[in-house]
């Protein structure tokens, strides 16, 4: 009797140590930098800013001690990006890379942080704003884009990346400047767009120079700049076509949260100028098409404020931005919000009236059209289809509900018909389970991956009833091994650390 | 005959007599290793293959542009594999393509048969990814310019269509999958929406701007709802007694197969070419195809082998296809290869039409050799792995799913390392235990939440191009209209027909 517990007590001992040696102990504070520093990335691996900072990473080896890497938080075009960044200290160990584009996540998706709650260190690369079109369609000169727009009265197709983005606002304000309309059609990205121009289904390509690399079918029609470019000597600007818009570009630098300590923004601002003018980094610059720069701080503000001073404008111009929120959405919330007591009730009160016990099948339909009714009358809270298009945001989640609503009524009178009893099993197994893991995901930021995989390891595998102590250690610990190096070492997951141990 | 001159000069320069930068070992090793991580990276869930290829990215800095291409390549070819690996093992698709491996694979797996499924779905995915590249050298320039003629009515029509066949797969009760189905549907709405960028159903939390991420709701709806199910049914003493046999399929089986992986082959490839959700809907079609042409079609769904070999070989067979807007276009046909992309970029190489001449066309011809060397690779590694996955599978329960749980929460937060995203797998994984206790399928909850967003981005942008009349009269995409329709509505007639027969 006494063996397992002085066992299991020895097993805890060594789990405790070894959570300890992985989770790093508070260090001594020391000169800046003395860990590695992180540079939040909001897009995916392998994208275009992800790629600039990689090799920023890569060529700050020569010039720093301190490790670059690269921590990518995808989601909400940037704002989650923006979002960790504000959620750490301003130690100056987290620095966002940021692109033109985040101006407009930040107005459209309404955040309550803003541009000014970071510190712009330096802008690297700058890259004009092109229109591009496709060699073997209709369309290829400026001149073409003009008189085509012109004779389709506001059908000509424009298509680009996302709602709101750089390359919309671009668009928006080329069909100001020369006084003709379009329609914007978005894509999840720009090689998508740039498939839909080669196929036809678009006349006109917002983006960059660099887009036409490689891609003989593609055509610059015109490009934001004040003189041609060296790259494109036959490629007018569009100062030169008559569209004075001379100063539209995708700038792509760094920040950090505000409030960062003086010497470690000097620290950053130095070792950006040593990047800025390195070898490595302007062949890789040059690659891209893109223009290497080096804008410091008061001069990458300047940009930063006219920027986002336009962007609000032409967001409001096309609609993205509404004014004023609609006064009846409070009153549709209200509505939405009492349909699930309403659906519960009627629910109950048709089984009473049925006599029938409320099944599983009974009760995951209802719930389904608790749901669908919830989502169908929020839908009324959302603005109208812009002019002359019958189908808005609201249409699709209206069509849905409606069909869930349908089968989930189907769904409710089958099982009231003709029900099947499901066979219990051991639900009691289960419901520990559950809690184990609902504590898991809670304690999982406060007390740091690895105690939290422990407890989850442990009580789920002693909860199922194992009691070989022996085997239970080395699973936990083999476990936790292969976590560290893997996840870890290997492919740098910032798994949580902890904040109680910070 | 010069591509096949070309492609032998290419196997030239893999085995050594080509580059003088490159010692001959080197390309075969490079690809051995990526296969090795590849078939990890596919096995771990929430790894997808283009987060595995991202992960490499680093390693290649110092390699020549063909080393890393064939590096990048080797781990997207054997991801896609790994993929099925799972879904096989333990239920739980560690790709969206692999959902419908589950269906047969792990039925088999319950009998006790795993290594019969393992390796019918290793074999059928090496076939497919060699023919898939065969195809790719063929046939691309033609099929790059049918993948270009798809506009938003086709993408659309192609959505739609895959969704039907996801709903009349569950036969057995089509009212719970329909209604699995569209709740998937309408919890895709929930984010920015694509065309107007309104925020919908996101209840003021910056996680749902982008909507419920399908990668840990996949996870979740499979792995942690699969372990909480088996737990119910646990019983220690009769778990103790359940053996698995890592024995391989037959000669003759194999042979069996061959209609149904050269159909699935093709259909992955020609299929994998359309951006986005293309290997998914690819192994979906697949799968329903190899139903309709089978001998025993009663057996799908119970442990058939061609309902194992379809859905592998598409999957192999689409990582051709996802390479030919590549390498014709200079167009992502994936998001692995978007990946590829930005890879080849950091080595001074643009991909495009461009690079099949000048002087990195032994790029693009080493690469096809790869290709195959890699599928060769792949498929000695997998059959040598399947005695590994079915000791791993053979471990005591209660050791095996509280470790399956915690690779599911670390590859739900490893996505997009988000916390957030470790508690919508934990939901979704509670639904799943309950959805599935009361018999209602989570595939195609999980499919339409993939295909669901390519429905209505498509839609929409479709409307906005031209009126609505469009979707019937463009050819292609009228016609899959009209097989959309008949897959969903055939399955109810003959139900109906045979209630009143037995009546």
């Amino acid at each position: 009797m006494n063996m397992p517990r002085t066992r299991l007590l020895l097993l805890l001992v060594a789990s405790i140590v070894m959570t300890a040696t992985f989770t790093q102990p508070p260090a001594v504070h020391a000169a800046y930098p003395e860990k590695p520093i992180v540079i939040m990335v909001h897009a995916k691996p392998g994208g275009a800013i992800d790629l600039t900072a990689r090799v920023v990473s890569k060529v700050a080896r020569k010039y720093t001690d301190a490790p670059l890497v690269i921590e990518n938080r995808y989601g909400g075009s940037g704002a989650v990006a923006m979002r960790a960044v504000l959620g750490r200290k301003a130690d100056g160990y987290t620095v966002l890379a940021a692109p033109a584009t985040f101006i407009s996540t930040v107005q459209i998706t309404q955040s309550d942080f803003g541009m000014d709650d970071f510190y712009f260190l330096a802008c690297l690369t700058e890259a004009p704003e092109a229109l591009i079109t496709n060699r073997h369609s209709d369309v290829v000169t400026f001149e073409d884009i003009v008189a085509d727009a012109r004779a389709k009265e506001g059908r000509q197709i424009w298509v680009g990346p996302g709602v709101g983005s750089l390359d919309h606002l671009m668009a928006i304000k080329t069909w100001d400047k020369l006084g003709i309309t379009a329609t914007w059609v978005p894509y999840d990205g720009g090689g998508e767009a740039i498939a839909a121009l080669l196929g036809k289904h678009g006349d006109v390509y917002v983006g960059n120079p660099e887009d036409v690399k490689g891609r003989p079918d593609l055509n610059i029609a015109a490009v934001s700049a004040r003189k041609r470019l060296d790259n494109f000597p036959e490629t007018p600007t569009l100062p030169e076509v008559g569209c004075d818009l001379p100063d539209e570009i995708m700038w792509r630098g760094f920040a950090v949260k505000q409030g960062t300590p003086p010497e470690v923004i000097a620290y950053l601002d130095d070792l950006l100028g040593k990047i800025a003018v390195d070898e490595e980094w302007l062949a890789f610059v040059k690659l891209n098409s893109a223009k290497a720069v080096h804008y410091r701080h008061d001069e990458f503000t300047t940009i930063v404020d006219r920027d986002s001073h336009q962007s609000v404008k032409y967001l409001m111009m096309a609609n993205i931005l509404a004014s004023d929120e609609d006064p009846a959405a409070n009153r549709i919330r209200l509505v939405a919000w009492s349909m699930i007591p309403i659906i519960a009730l009627a629910i109950a009160l048709l089984l009473r009236l049925r006599r029938r016990r409320p099944t599983g099948v009974t009760m995951i339909a209802g719930a389904c059209l608790a749901l669908a009714s919830l989502f169908f009358v929020l839908a009324f809270g959302f603005p109208p289809p812009t002019k002359g298009q019958n189908v808005g945001a609201a249409t699709i989640p209206l069509i849905w509900s409606a069909v869930l609503t349908v089968f989930a009524i189907l769904q409710i009178r089958a099982d009231l018909t003709n029900h099947q009893d499901v066979k219990h099993g051991r639900v009691k197994l289960v419901l520990k389970l559950i809690l184990l893991m609902v504590f898991f995901v809670a304690v999982l930021p406060l007390i740091g991956f690895f105690p939290a995989t422990l407890i989850l390891l442990l009580g789920g595998i002693y909860a199922m009833g194992y009691r070989r102590h022996g085997m239970v250690a080395t699973v936990a610990v083999s476990m936790l091994v292969f976590c560290y190096i893997v996840f870890i070492r290997t492919l740098g997951l910032p798994l949580p650390e902890g904040t109680w141990f910070q | 005959m010069e591509i096949l001159q070309n492609l032998l000069d290419g196997f030239a320069t893999l085995v050594g007599s080509g580059l003088p930068a490159i010692a001959w070992w080197e390309p075969t090793a490079v690809i051995v290793g990526g296969i090795i991580i590849g078939i990890f990276v596919g096995v771990m869930p929430g790894l997808s293959a283009s987060t595995g290829v991202a992960l490499m990215v680093p390693f290649t800095y110092g390699m020549d542009p063909l080393l890393a291409l064939i590096l990048l390549v080797a781990v997207y070819t054997a991801s896609a594999y790994g993929g099925c690996i799972t879904a096989i093992a333990i239920n739980t698709p560690g790709t969206p393509a692999a959902v419908a491996l589950a269906f047969d694979g792990y039925t088999l797996t319950q009998r006790g048969e795993p290594g019969r499924a393992l390796g019918t779905a290793v074999i059928a995915n090496c076939t497919g990814g060699i023919l898939g590249t065969f195809i790719l050298i063929a046939f691309s320039v033609p099929l790059a310019k049918a993948a270009l003629a798809f506009g938003p009515h086709e993408y659309f029509a192609l959505a739609i269509f895959g969704l039907t066949i996801v709903v009349s797969m569950e036969s057995k009760n089509m009212l719970k999958g329909a209604v699995s189905t569209v709740l998937g549907l309408l919890l895709m709405t929930i984010g920015l929406d694509p065309i107007t960028g309104f925020m919908r159903y996101t209840f003021d939390r910056p996680e749902l701007i982008d909507g419920i991420a399908f990668i840990p709701a996949l996870i979740g709806l499979f792995a942690v709802g699969e372990v909480l199910l088996n737990i119910e049914r646990y019983e220690p003493v009769q778990a103790a007694l359940q053996t698995f046999s890592s024995k391989m399929p037959g000669r003759k089986e194999v042979l069996g197969l061959k209609v149904a992986i050269l159909q699935s082959s093709i259909l992955g490839t020609v299929i994998g070419v359309v951006p986005g959700a293309g290997a998914t809907i690819a192994a979906f079609i697949a799968y329903n195809e190899a139903r309709r042409i089978s001998k025993k079609p009663e057996e799908f769904g119970k442990g058939s082998l061609e309902g194992i070999a379809a859905p592998a070989a598409a999957a192999g067979g689409s990582v051709g296809g996802a390479l030919v807007p590549l390498l014709t276009l200079g167009i992502p046909g994936s998001a692995a290869t978007a990946v590829l992309i930005g890879a080849l970029m950091l080595h001074g190489v643009t991909p495009g039409p461009e690079l099949f001449a000048g002087k990195n066309s032994y790029l693009v011809y080493g690469l096809f050799a790869s290709l195959v060397l890699g599928n060769f690779v792949l498929l000695v590694l997998g059959v040598m792995g399947n005695r590994l996955w079915v000791k791993i599978i053979s471990a005591p329960k209660a050791l095996l799913y509280p470790v399956i749980l915690v690779i599911a929460f670390v590859g739900s937060f490893g996505v997009a390392n988000s916390l957030f995203d470790v508690l919508i797998c934990l939901i979704f994984g509670i639904f799943g235990w309950i959805l599935r206790r009361y018999g209602f399928p989570t595939a195609p909850l999980v499919l339409a939440l993939i295909l669901g967003y390519m429905a209505e981005s498509n839609f929409r942008r479709a409307l906005i191009m031209g009126d609505a009349s469009h979707f019937f009269t463009r050819p292609v995409s009228a016609v899959m209209l009209v097989l959309a329709v008949l897959s969903f509505s055939i399955p109810i007639i003959r139900l109906k027909i045979g209630k009143k027969q037995s009546k």
